[in-house]
């Protein structure tokens, strides 16, 4: 692993104490070139952890908070009319950043959501009948209230399916609970960050984690498991071949955080939680979500 | 699909696919039962099978509650009416099939479709009750596989379901062939019933057959029927075509017109003496609906079952009239002397003929009596009578007017076995010789693939037998001396090109005979061997085998042990061992894994090798390198890039890996 890296890793974790598996995670996601939703009630530290992802990889970040009465034009921008020319000319939205966070994404209304979930896809938009190229790197963090809040629009599984990685953050234990009422105010502290690598050099990051070594036992075990979520009657249908590619690329850029040049099936292990998470929906009269499933599932798949 | 949040929403695209499933495993099992249901019931069952496949797409119930009362009330309602009762093998199946096609109506859940599939299940078993061929066994084999593979689809989700319908078919086919082993050793061991395998009485009815009378043109009726009368195989004896007469009814008494009985014959043991050792046969019967049991020759003692009686012109009949395919082995004089003293009433009944007509068959046969020294004379004058005047052999014979006999030996001339036979008969009691119809089987084709000879319908032959002083009985057969090659040959050499029937021919030569002769010994086999494996039959194969086995409780004892047996190895074989990896950095590793097993550190078969390698570790600080050192090796040949030449060092390190119980 680049030192970089971990450097970036370590700064992160100053900023969102006692996340290390969840901070882990996000990079991986974002080595793995896939976007990423961070899910949970407010207040936990979404939107830090975004920020602090953001700064330390020295990508250029816009914000997006999603509210219900957001147009699309709101995020990719719109044709204004310059009296001076006396044209129109294009006024980029925010979209056109590195790194988007997409804050409170399912507050929006479908129509927003998907202008946004359009760009994830191709990485380019279209405004005004000409397409625009989105800068690479391109990442669109989201951050989500829990489906059941009031207010809330869910993202289609279609969209989901696009997001590589969903993580929890869940409320802090008590130590780092306690260092976290002790310290400054983690606004102040994002300020100070610095960036730890150049885009370029994260790019680069990127293109050595996908070269990350794969065997054809790890592949037959990666397959065992997707299988096995596909006959499981208790949910409408098991992993897409999509699923099983990021399921790919993010045990890859774990193994690659992890500092080796192979992966391992603890990689796959540690990633299939976070990737299962908002992919698997239980069928009538299951209430199991998608991540007990995955605990269980990798107790029961024996390693081929 | 659109995930809505309500229960059950996104799920009612897709069950239009599963009810298919269901459906399509119902159909085949119904196919075969459509023929003997009435067809209102099968085109209900069709009208709803649609509807539900319509339905599935609406997302609603097709028929409402009081609907469905009156659809299920109207069709017990039919078949009550149609069959009088709604139990049995006919109503209660007719009812069956009837509800099946309404519960297709509210089919909506996976409980629904797994109910209909056992239903499905029970229909295919009712099959047995009217068919039990060996294509009958195969199609239901396949239909069983399709309704397995329903039954596993039924609970999966819709998506699932049609992804991987092959897959489920291969396994549903694995899953029986698996269970075929047992099914062959229940069928085998478990103790049978007295009586038939199948103890329902056959529905069918008014199959052709011999009869008691015999009038002119019957046979040439029945001798169009390809349909099979029995199969036959002898013991030793290389016995050729002409030898074979297979006796079934005898006839006495003419009226002018036809041959039969008019009265019952003499029960009475028959008096025979045998003229050369007896052959063994096994003759398997097709149900005929009648009594009589064949047989070519005299029998030397009458088997226990069927319970019957052998009469003192050999006729054997039955008590109760074969209804069911019957299966007998006995010892069978083929040369005999049958009764060669007459008692005055045989003799008075064997030379009775009407008060008149046909007046010039009797001047002829007067002539003859003239002329001839002896009765074997006489027999040898009207035969060869018969081989010099210009008769024909034909199945399309001209009608005869009211002196039959007349007409045919003086006009006509053309004719079938019966009526050779009824003239030659007719001219011998004229002549004053004691004579008498025979009918029955003539000759059969002999399929040389499993030995047996097969006798048709198209075998049915009438003879003549007449009494000879000291020689007793003679089989005297006219036909043969007008054409002979019926006799040697069959029906087929005998009859002119263009009187063959073209189905008959078709099937006789070619390349088709080989196939055709193998199904016959398949089915010969399967009558024999699984329709026919009764109580006596299994007795005596498990005897052979060992002689603990003929009692009840020794074939129990045996099921229970070898089942018990090959469970426990089953059961011993994939508990115990799980399968060993083809890679060979894998079967290292599982050594390895088995060797710290011995110490209970066990792998989980889930856990990581890393993972494990940790929990082990800690467990055993002194194992700690040994282990850390092998799984990074195995880790890196099964994971890493690494090339497959540091194998030895892995499969060097395992071996020299001999942890002990309890460290230093």
């Amino acid at each position: 692993m680049h030192p970089a890296l971990a450097r970036a890793l370590d700064q992160i974790n100053g900023i969102v104490l006692g996340k290390d598996t969840q901070v882990r995670l996000c990079l991986a996601c974002l080595l793995a070139r896939g976007h990423l939703l961070i899910e949970d009630v407010p207040g936990v530290g979404k939107t830090t952890l975004a920020h602090a992802l953001a700064r330390t990889l020295g990508l250029d970040f816009h914000r997006i908070q999603f509210t219900s009465d957001l147009l699309p034009a709101d995020i990719l921008g719109a044709a204004v009319y310059d009296r001076e020319s006396g044209q129109f000319s294009f006024h980029p939205g925010p979209i056109f950043a590195q790194v988007i966070l997409a804050d409170e994404i399912n507050r929006a209304s479908p129509k927003a959501q998907s202008a946004l979930l359009e760009a994830m896809e191709e990485g380019q938009v279209s405004v005004e009948g000409e397409t625009r190229p989105l800068p690479a790197p391109f990442f669109v963090i989201a951050t989500q209230n829990p489906g059941d809040q009031i207010g809330a629009f869910p993202l289609p599984e279609s969209q989901l399916d696009r997001f590589l990685l969903r993580i929890r953050l869940g409320f802090p234990e008590r130590r780092a609970e306690r260092a976290l009422l002790r310290g400054e105010d983690r606004r102040d502290l994002l300020a100070q960050l610095a960036p730890m690598l150049t885009p370029a050099e994260f790019v680069e990051q990127q293109r050595v984690a996908r070269a990350v070594h794969v065997s054809d036992a790890l592949l037959d075990y990666l397959q065992a498991l997707i299988a096995a979520s596909r006959a499981d009657s208790r949910f409408i249908a098991g992993l897409s071949p999509r699923a099983g590619l990021g399921l790919l690329r993010a045990s890859q850029a774990w193994a690659y955080l992890e500092g080796r040049d192979f992966a391992q099936p603890e990689d796959v292990q540690a990633v299939l939680p976070a990737l299962v998470a908002h992919r698997l929906f239980p069928a009538v009269g299951v209430s199991r979500p998608g991540e007990d499933w995955a605990a269980r599932i990798l107790l029961e798949v024996a390693i081929p | 699909m659109k995930h809505l949040g309500l229960p059950g929403v996104f799920l009612e695209n897709d069950t239009r696919r599963q009810r298919l499933w269901v459906i399509l495993p119902l159909l085949l099992v119904l196919a075969p039962h459509a023929a003997r249901l009435p067809i209102w019931i099968s085109l209900a069952w069709l009208a709803c099978a649609g509807l539900s496949l319509f339905a599935a797409e609406r997302g609603r119930p097709p028929v409402g509650g009081v609907g469905k009362a009156v659809l299920a009330l109207g069709g017990a309602a039919g078949v009550l009416l149609q069959f009088g009762t709604v139990i049995g093998p006919a109503g209660g199946v007719a009812l069956l099939v009837f509800l099946s096609g309404a519960k297709l109506l509210e089919m909506n859940s996976a409980r629904d479709r797994m109910g209909l599939l056992f239903v499905g299940v029970f229909l295919l078993v009712a099959h047995f009750l009217d068919a039990q061929s060996l294509f009958t066994a195969a199609y239901m084999a396949l239909a069983a596989v399709a309704l397995v593979a329903g039954l596993m689809l039924a609970t999966k989700p819709a998506a699932v379901a049609l992804a991987e319908t092959r897959g489920h078919l291969a396994l549903a086919a694995r899953l029986l062939a698996q269970a075929l082993p047992l099914a062959l050793l229940l069928f085998v061991l478990f103790p049978r019933l007295p009586g038939p395998l199948w103890g329902l009485p056959q529905q069918t009815a008014g199959k052709s057959g011999l009869s008691e009378r015999m009038a002119p043109g019957d046979i040439s009726q029945l001798i169009l029927s390809d349909e099979l009368a029995f199969r036959a195989e002898f013991a030793d004896a290389r016995l050729e075509s002409r030898q074979l007469y297979w006796r079934g009814p005898v006839l006495w008494d003419y009226d002018g017109r036809a041959w039969g009985n008019s009265a019952p014959v003499s029960a009475r043991p028959p008096d025979f003496e045998a003229r050369a050792p007896p052959t063994g046969v096994a003759v398997t019967l097709e149900p005929h609906q009648r009594r009589w049991l064949f047989l070519p020759g005299a029998p030397s003692r009458l088997p226990a079952t069927p319970p019957s009686t052998l009469a003192s012109d050999l006729q054997w009949l039955a008590r109760e009239p074969l209804r069911q395919r019957l299966r007998y082995e006995l010892e069978v004089y083929l040369d005999y002397r049958l009764q060669p003293r007459l008692d005055a009433a045989s003799r008075a009944r064997g030379l009775a003929l009407p008060a008149e007509g046909d007046q010039r068959a009797r001047q002829l046969a007067s002539a003859w009596r003239e002329a001839a020294t002896d009765d074997a004379a006489i027999v040898e004058q009207a035969l060869g009578w018969f081989g010099a005047e210009a008769f024909h052999y034909t199945l399309n014979p001209p009608q005869l007017g009211a002196s039959a006999v007349d007409d045919f030996l003086f006009g006509t001339r053309r004719g079938f076995c019966e009526h050779y036979a009824s003239a030659f008969v007719f001219l011998m009691r004229a002549a004053g010789v004691p004579a008498r119809v025979v009918t029955g089987y003539q000759g059969g084709e002999l399929n040389q693939l499993g030995n047996y000879w097969i006798v048709r319908g198209r075998d049915a032959h009438a003879w003549a037998e007449v009494w000879l002083p000291e020689r007793g009985w003679m089989r005297v057969d006219p036909t043969a001396a007008v054409a002979p090659e019926r006799v040697e040959r069959g029906l087929n050499a005998a009859l002119p090109a263009a009187e063959r029937p073209a189905a008959l021919v078709a099937l006789q030569g070619g390349w088709l005979r080989p196939l055709r002769l193998g199904l016959d010994l398949l089915n010969s086999r399967w009558n024999e061997w699984v329709l026919g494996y009764n109580q006596e039959r299994q007795r005596r194969f498990l005897a052979g085998l060992h002689p603990l086995l003929a009692s009840l409780q020794g074939m129990l004892i045996a099921l229970i042990v070898v089942a018990a047996a090959a469970l426990l190895l089953l059961a011993v074989r994939l508990y115990r061992r799980p399968p060993e990896s083809r890679d060979r950095a894998a079967r290292a590793y599982e050594r390895f894994c088995r060797r710290l097993a011995r110490l209970d550190l066990r792998r989980t078969p889930a856990e990581g090798a890393r993972d494990f390698a940790v929990r082990a570790a800690a467990a055993r600080p002194d194992l700690a390198a040994d282990i850390d050192a092998i799984t990074r090796r195995y880790v890196a040949l099964r994971y890493g890039p690494a090339g497959a030449d540091r194998l030895g060092e892995l499969e060097a390190a395992v071996r020299a890996f001999r942890p002990t119980r309890h460290g230093p």
